[in-house]
């Protein structure tokens, strides 16, 4: 059988790189691989709205509510990135792990090379692109609580 | 009665694992082992309580098997990891 989608070397991407942009665009996933390594290794280029839609239906979060045991305030946890937040009330502690996931999106897309050889960590690359795509803390808050939306309707009534 | 820590144990357990603070609330670092871990303290005053759900957490980040295992490793100052 042959290959569903063909590999275009590095400098027939580079001459053609116009087309391929729009090719991307309509929807193609064009395949660039280095023909002069022995690596065969290969680099995808597709458009950013149809990465953002893939990640955005498949990586969801599912926030996990512990309340203290001794009554002293809430945790709210993102299991999938390994984050969590706390605080006096529910809303604080939302707020909390907003913040916190926002540190941890930044720091780890300063060195994704450096997470990404990390085993458990790894596989937080797509949620976390999700979150580097948000303009402001409202949209962080709405990707986090989009499985809750009680939690969401909570915030957003006050 | 659960087992209680403050901010300031938490950051007393960081410190002897090797994290070091590398943003407002993330600590980080490698273990003796080699193992690379992670985890988020309050900058509360030392004395401040840290809800249990939190503590849960940073145990687990902290490659502790439970609230148990880290209250040892805090009361067991020749406790190495």
């Amino acid at each position: 059988m042959d290959a569903i989608f063909k590999e275009k070397s590095i400098s027939a991407t580079k001459q053609e790189f116009p087309s391929v942009f729009r090719q991307a665009i309509k929807g193609f996933e064009i395949i660039t691989v280095n023909k002069k390594s022995n690596s065969k290794e290969t680099v995808s280029i597709i458009s950013t709205k149809h990465l953002e839609g893939m990640i955005g239906r498949a990586y969801k979060f599912n926030p996990v509510v512990e309340a203290d045991e001794e009554g002293l305030g809430y945790t709210v946890a993102l299991d999938e990135v390994m984050v969590f937040g706390d605080g006096d009330t529910l809303e604080e502690a939302i707020y909390d792990l907003a913040d916190n996931l926002l540190e941890y999106t930044i720091l780890y897309f300063e060195k994704p090379d450096f997470y990404m050889q990390i085993e458990n960590r790894k596989g937080h690359y797509p949620y976390l692109r999700r979150i580097a795509g948000c303009t402001d803390k409202d949209e962080v808050l709405g990707v986090i609580l989009e499985c809750r939306t009680d939690l969401l309707q909570g915030i957003l009534k006050k | 009665m659960p087992y209680r820590f403050t901010a300031g144990d938490l950051k007393k357990i960081a410190r002897r694992l090797g994290l070091q603070k590398i943003r407002k609330k993330i600590w980080n670092g490698t273990n003796i082992t080699g193992e690379f871990l992670q985890t988020y303290i309050h900058d509360h005053e030392d004395g401040v309580l840290v809800k249990t759900g939190t503590a849960k957490r940073q145990a687990e980040q902290m490659s502790f098997k439970d609230l148990e295992d880290m209250h040892d490793f805090l009361k067991d100052k020749k406790r190495r990891r």
